[in-house]
């Protein structure tokens, strides 16, 4: 392992296993997905824009999480009376059809030069509760744009919250 | 970000890290005086990350780490044990070695940052420790110098410092010369009281001469008040010694916490 990754993983590992323990509920789990995000770093390390890590490895992380809630189906039989949990898990569900079809690469859109997926967008706003303008700033995105991707994956998640 | 219980987990873990913008960081900073529930958080994600640099897991995860990107994740647990493990390995030892030898100075001069625990302190972590930037004014944006980075003469500079709980600093630079420009206080009688919160850009750029070599920026910080001529002294002492002008520390006194970096200048 290079010694920038080496540091990083020093500077922003506690950051980054708090963020997956949140998420996941479940510290195994979350110190899995924290080796995923930095193995995900390493092996894309030229790709990467790392001169915010703390962004880059939350996004990251989020991503990771999302898809272990997506691919492990146990969350969805989690009984919680987390409000917040629900809605994480019902993001991790959704079809990120936007984003999907913008970018063909599931890593792709977790990199600093490419938007952020959209459930990304969702859990910094609806679970995290960042603003609107806290999130645009922290994917790079334009306001609307923020709002755009939201719009579209709110309404999906009415449509599963009402079947 | 007015109340304080909405604060963000991400903004504490940048105020914390010390990357936030000034304008953000002083309005955390102006929250958390007299908010307990504030205080805590911020107190649970340093304790969090002390506890991660000293659990053994630290290192284990590390060694997975590198063994994820090597075996692509079909590693299964055996005896046998590869090259690469004795690698990721010796690294984490490195690492561990690096971040944790207690009261032994100058720890560690990586890529990004300079680990210094001082005499009898408890150990400080990257991202807690004070720090001086160099930025440089492009045509449109604003780019953030990296140590030994080359820059011109004329090029327009702009130091920022964290003071990461440090209530007095001094700033001053050796040129390439032996030539020491002092950048705060304004003069050597002037007030060494620095914001000790979040990242401050000072109020004036620096136009760099045309001095060869290098320029080499150092923040001093400390919890007294310090005394900026014998500093500026200190400076001169290390000026004259050409061989380690741009990497030795200077001679200060036990309690003063010092960093600095060095910029090249292109001939």
């Amino acid at each position: 392992m290079n010694n920038k990754i080496a540091v990083l993983y020093r500077d922003f590992g506690a950051m980054v296993l708090r963020r997956c323990t949140k998420l996941l509920k479940n510290e195994a789990s979350a110190f899995d997905a924290m080796q995923d995000v930095f193995v995900q770093v390493l092996k894309n390390e030229k790709k990467l824009d790392l001169t915010n890590p703390s962004s880059l490895l939350y996004r990251i992380a989020t991503n990771v999480c999302l898809n272990k809630i997506r691919d492990e189906k146990k969350y969805l039989f989690v009984n919680s009376d987390d409000e917040q949990y629900k809605m994480l898990v019902q993001i991790a569900n959704a079809e990120d059809l936007e984003t999907q079809t913008i970018f063909s690469g599931l890593l792709s859109y977790v990199f600093n030069r490419v938007p952020a997926s959209s459930k990304t967008i969702a859990v910094l706003h609806y679970v995290d509760g960042l603003t609107l303008s806290q999130v645009a700033r922290e994917v790079n995105l334009s306001v609307s744009g923020v709002r755009k991707r939201l719009k579209k994956l709110t309404a999906q998640l009415k449509e599963i919250e009402g079947k | 970000m007015t109340k304080n219980k909405n604060i963000p987990d991400l903004y504490l873990e940048k105020y914390i890290q010390g990357l936030l913008n000034s304008e953000d960081a002083v309005r955390i900073s102006k929250l958390v005086e007299g908010d307990d529930e504030l205080m805590r958080r911020i107190n649970e994600i340093q304790l969090s990350n002390t506890e991660f640099l000293s659990n053994p897991k630290f290192t284990e995860g590390l060694i997975n780490i590198e063994r994820g990107v090597n075996a692509k994740l079909t590693y299964k647990k055996s005896n046998h044990v590869s090259n690469w493990r004795f690698a990721g390995a010796g690294l984490a030892v490195c690492i561990l070695i690096f971040t944790f030898l207690p009261n032994a100075g100058l720890l560690f001069t990586g890529d990004v940052e300079i680990i210094y625990s001082e005499p009898g302190s408890e150990i400080r972590l990257k991202g807690i420790l004070p720090e001086l930037s160099v930025y440089r004014k492009q045509k449109d944006y604003v780019e953030k110098i990296a140590d030994n980075q080359y820059v011109s003469n004329h090029d327009i500079l702009q130091l920022r410092y964290r003071g990461a709980g440090y209530q007095y600093g001094v700033i001053f630079s050796i040129d390439g010369r032996g030539e020491i420009t002092l950048h705060f206080p304004d003069d050597v009688n002037g007030n060494t009281r620095i914001q000790p919160e979040g990242n401050v850009a000072l109020p004036y750029a620096y136009e760099l001469d045309d001095a060869p070599y290098f320029e080499r920026f150092f923040l001093l910080v400390s919890h007294e008040s310090l005394d900026v001529d014998e500093i500026l002294k200190k400076g001169k002492a290390l000026a004259r010694n050409k061989d380690s002008i741009t990497d030795a520390r200077l001679e200060i006194q036990d309690g003063v916490y010092q960093s600095s970096v060095v910029v090249s200048k292109e001939k």
